[in-house]
């Protein structure tokens, strides 16, 4: 047989090798940029450009547009980057960035603000004003964009920023679908859209504003942030939890005996009275926050670090809890609302005092709730969960109670050790925390709990990056990890949905509840007593 | 009760020792009874209980400085000292009178801050400075060991000379965990001694670190922004030159240490995975050499210009590649507070950008080293490439 050519079908064996063995080595090439392999920045984004909704509102200035500046500063941010603010009210280009400015000086996380930065910043932000509901306003819009690709490069790449109530997210949604300006085509560049919660008020809700969404985008081009994702030491749970052997094989139903977690705050509803009024502590905090902690502590670990595959994981968890019946609800949750008294040796008033709240309101500032997961590795296992405003003391903590040894050998001298406890502390004092039982040196057998103690501000000296500036330089490099898919925020509502109608059609409650400065209101620590067990003193 | 700034991080314990046996039972003592470490902050203020509080050693590293004098030990001190945290326990070596007898002497000192958390507990690091005299002084080896904390990685900055051919330098990197050096400090070209470091660390199992390379991270950055453009990407795996000049300073006779500017050749043959084909030889004060990207040659060249900089620092780096039909030149430079990008293809300007990096302290890249930890992304294939490099 004649041999032909390898690769033309007709080869024999040695005509392959021979074929291959001649082939250059060609190193395997993939889009990313190799120079930046083992560099402080790994990645930075297209060029592109964010489109502020609400740039006049509270969170623009307080988060959005710091994060955004201190992004630019770092150089984390590409040149060809631009800052469109689309607002209701009159405002010129120049006035906006004065504006923006002003807010910087009080709530940049560095100061004072670099010059040099601040200038190259401002001279890439515009301002466009328009109604939320106006189609002609999207139009200019999409002019206004348009126009900044030609000049400037961003190729067409958007990030549409809803910083605004969630009462505007459809309007301003379709509004974006109707001008087009959500079309991915192959040459028009990437579009995404950030949409900040509350992701609706309840599951029927939450379903309609995703299928709104929907309408217009695709799933993988919805961010949906929850600021608490973006947290260093949240971040850290992944990593402590899959990066290191010797935590997960305990990680299980046969050595834990139940996780408490808490998100407890000193301040009240500042000047939000309005908002927490329709909002309350089971909607604000456990909803999502809270929830959010839970599947990060009870996840399976996922495949790879794709977005898609942790949240997969996540969502497992959630629709793992088990859904309490309104019998059920009065037993294991308990809310509470604060009346007046002392934080920090100054006197407070209570919740129905504070501005723009109904002096006969029935908001709760303090939910704890008892849930079960329904799998292999938690069953059994509660989960204690607690947020609540004007508590002693501002503290955000997942702690994981071991339970206690199967024989107590020193029990003879008095001294039982105490079970094993791993604290992760969330803030403040970012760290890990691990509790066990050690011999008190001496000639007896005396057992004392002792600490072994990580705390991030001491172990690294590098400086963490504000949440939101994590969070969006995630978005705009297209990792949705860290960000809430739709059937992760449906899932959560309907763990809480039970919750609500229950409240709703129960008897009218006793509140307030506990005053100001004390760790809420008594139900809460019989959640726990009446199971042998008591809320971590933080 | 506030506390002033002194008397957060303040020297608390002080001693001397003329061995090396001393010098460890010294420090033993002093952290094996609760009444001794309570002394340690006996003059600090008593906290809420009316107890006074108690010292704790910081669990973070053993680090040893090797200084050619004092006043070289009391900058790297000082460095430290404005660290956000310190090693646990830090030993100044400064070896003297190689020719005289051999003598031990050692200054042992403790310093403690109270820490944030608010139970008055002190954080406290021992700083151990030592003159070793003869045939000690040679032998460092076999005191760092012992003067060690167990269980705690152990960090050498060799701020000195290097001799690559020491028994006792190998010996040396054989017991700790990273070696920290200053390759464009060395004599002459200073490419050799770096060479044949990595060599005995690499026989050591010793990871190693260049402040001359850490403090290159502006350069690295600057150059990889330009190729995140897409006009520019493509030509990375097309690269034809890759030219880096550098100061000769005023005499161009004088010897010139190119430790610096080679790391800039070899990061680059590193990232693009090509292999050395022809290693840097001087032909006429340049160095010229070629690589080969998968079957794409690209010359190498380093050029030294005269002028009044610091020498062997880098001026410029200059990357040409062509690529159907068209040329692209891109340039970067570097001044004391920015880094600045220049690219152009056939002729026209397509990207230009000053960041603002400034030339990083000396505390800040040993804050960085130490940042590390055992995992220096880089360093590892940029210093095997050295090596090939330098041939």
């Amino acid at each position: 047989m004649k041999s032909g050519k390898a690769g033309e079908g007709g080869g024999t064996i040695r005509d392959l090798r021979i074929a291959h063995k001649g082939k250059k080595a060609t190193p395997k090439r993939s889009g990313k940029n190799p120079l930046r392999s083992g560099l402080r920045i790994e990645r930075v984004p297209d060029p592109n450009i964010v489109v502020l909704f609400g740039a006049t509102g509270d969170l623009a200035h307080r988060k959005v547009v710091p994060a955004l500046y201190h992004l630019w500063a770092g150089d984390l941010l590409p040149e060809r980057f631009a800052l469109v603010c689309f607002g209701r009210r009159e405002a010129s280009d120049e006035s906006m960035r004065s504006e923006l400015r002003a807010s910087l000086e009080k709530h940049a996380r560095v100061q004072p603000i670099d010059e040099t930065r601040w200038s190259e910043f401002a001279s890439r932000i515009s301002y466009v004003k328009g109604a939320f509901d106006d189609p002609a306003s999207y139009t200019a819009l999409s002019r206004h964009l348009d126009a900044i690709d030609a000049s400037s490069g961003t190729n067409g790449n958007r990030l549409f920023y809803l910083a605004t109530p969630a009462s505007s997210f459809p309007e301003i949604i379709r509004g974006l679908g109707a001008a087009g300006l959500d079309h991915e085509t192959g040459e028009s560049g990437w579009r995404r859209v950030v949409i900040e919660k509350p992701f609706g008020r309840d599951l029927e809700s939450a379903v309609k504003l995703n299928r709104e969404v929907g309408k217009v985008f695709r799933e993988s081009q919805v961010y949906r942030i929850d600021h608490y994702l973006g947290k260093e030491t949240v971040r850290n749970i992944l990593i402590f939890r899959f990066g290191n052997l010797i935590f997960e094989p305990i990680w299980h139903r046969r050595y834990i005996d139940h996780i408490q977690i808490t998100v407890a705050e000193t301040i009240g509803v500042e000047n939000r009275g309005a908002f927490y009024e329709e909002t309350g502590a089971l909607r604000d905090i456990l909803q999502n926050h809270l929830l959010q902690l839970l599947t990060l502590v009870a996840m399976e670990p996922p495949a790879n670090l794709d977005a898609e595959a942790l949240r997969d994981e996540k969502v497992k968890v959630l629709r793992a809890v088990r859904l309490m019946s309104p019998e059920q609800v009065d037993g294991q949750v308990v809310r509470g609302q604060y009346g007046p008294g002392w934080i920090g040796a100054t006197e407070v008033a209570g919740y129905r005092g504070e501005t723009a709240v109904d002096p006969a309101s029935e908001t709760e500032t303090f939910v704890a709730a008892r849930f079960e997961i329904d799998d292999w590795r938690w069953a059994g296992v509660p989960f204690y969960l607690r947020a609540g405003k004007r508590l002693p003391k501002r503290a955000t903590e997942i702690a994981i109670q071991f339970k206690d040894v199967p024989q107590r050998l020193f029990s003879q001298t008095g001294d039982a050790p105490e079970s094993n406890m791993l604290v992760i502390r969330i803030q403040p004092d970012e760290g890990i925390l691990l509790r066990f039982a050690a011999k008190v040196p001496g000639l007896g057998t005396d057992v004392r709990p002792v600490n072994m103690d990580f705390a991030y501000g001491s172990a690294f000296s590098v400086e963490s990056p504000d949440a939101y500036e994590t969070l969006i330089l995630d978005a705009l490099l297209g990792d949705a990890s860290l960000f809430t898919r739709a059937d992760e925020v449906e899932a959560a509502w309907r763990i809480v949905d039970p919750i609500m109608e229950s409240w709703l059609a129960g008897p009218e409650p006793q509140l307030p509840n506990y005053a100001a400065g004390t760790w809420g209101p008594d139900d809460a620590d019989a959640l726990l007593t009446r199971e042998g067990r008591r809320w971590r003193r933080l | 009760m506030s506390l002033t700034a002194t008397e957060l991080s303040a020297l608390r314990w002080k001693s001397t020792a003329t061995s090396v046996t001393e010098a460890d039972a010294l420090l033993s003592r002093i952290w094996s009874s609760t009444e001794s470490r309570q002394q340690i902050t006996a003059e600090l203020i008593k906290n809420a209980d009316g107890k006074t509080p108690i010292a704790v050693r910081t669990g973070v590293m053993n680090l040893v400085v090797v200084a050619p004098g004092a006043e070289r030990a009391v900058g790297a001190a000082s460095a430290l000292s404005s660290l956000p945290r310190n090693p646990s326990r830090t030993l100044f070596i400064v070896p003297r009178d190689p020719e005289g007898p051999p003598t031990f002497r050692a200054r042992l000192e403790i310093f403690c801050a109270v820490t944030p958390r608010g139970d008055g507990t002190s954080a406290c690091t021992e700083l151990l400075w030592i003159d070793a005299s003869g045939e000690a002084g040679r032998h460092l080896s076999s005191m760092v060991p012992q003067l060690s904390l167990h269980d705690l990685p152990t960090l050498l900055w060799w701020d000195h000379t290097i001799d690559p051919s020491s028994q006792d330098l190998k010996e040396l990197l054989r017991g700790v965990d990273r070696a920290l050096f200053n390759g464009s400090d060395q004599r002459g070209a200073g490419i050799n001694v770096v060479s044949d470091l990595v060599k005995v660390a690499a026989s050591t199992g010793t990871a190693l670190s260049d402040f001359s390379l850490i403090r290159q991270a502006r350069w690295r950055d600057a150059v990889a922004s330009a190729f995140d453009e897409p006009e520019i990407a493509p030509y990375l795996h097309s690269l034809t030159e890759i030219r880096a000049t550098y100061s000769a300073g005023s005499n161009s006779n004088a010897p010139v240490n190119i430790v610096k500017p080679t790391y800039h050749l070899a990061w680059l043959t590193s990232r693009l995975g090509a292999s050395v084909v022809t290693p840097l030889n001087n032909k006429s004060g340049s160095w010229s050499g070629m690589i080969s990207d998968g079957g794409q040659r690209i010359a190498l060249t380093l050029e030294p210009v005269v002028d009044a900089g610091h020498s062997g620092t880098t001026l410029a780096l200059h990357l040409k590649g062509e690529r159907r039909g068209s040329t692209l030149e891109l340039t970067v430079r570097a001044d004391g507070a920015t880094t600045q990008v220049q690219a152009a293809i056939n002729g026209t300007l397509v990207k230009e950008r000053v960041f603002r990096a400034k030339r990083a302290t000396d505390a800040e890249l040993l804050s960085n080293a130490l940042e590390l930890g055992e995992v220096d992304p880089l360093s590892p294939s940029i210093l095997r490439t050295f090596v090939q490099l330098v041939g």
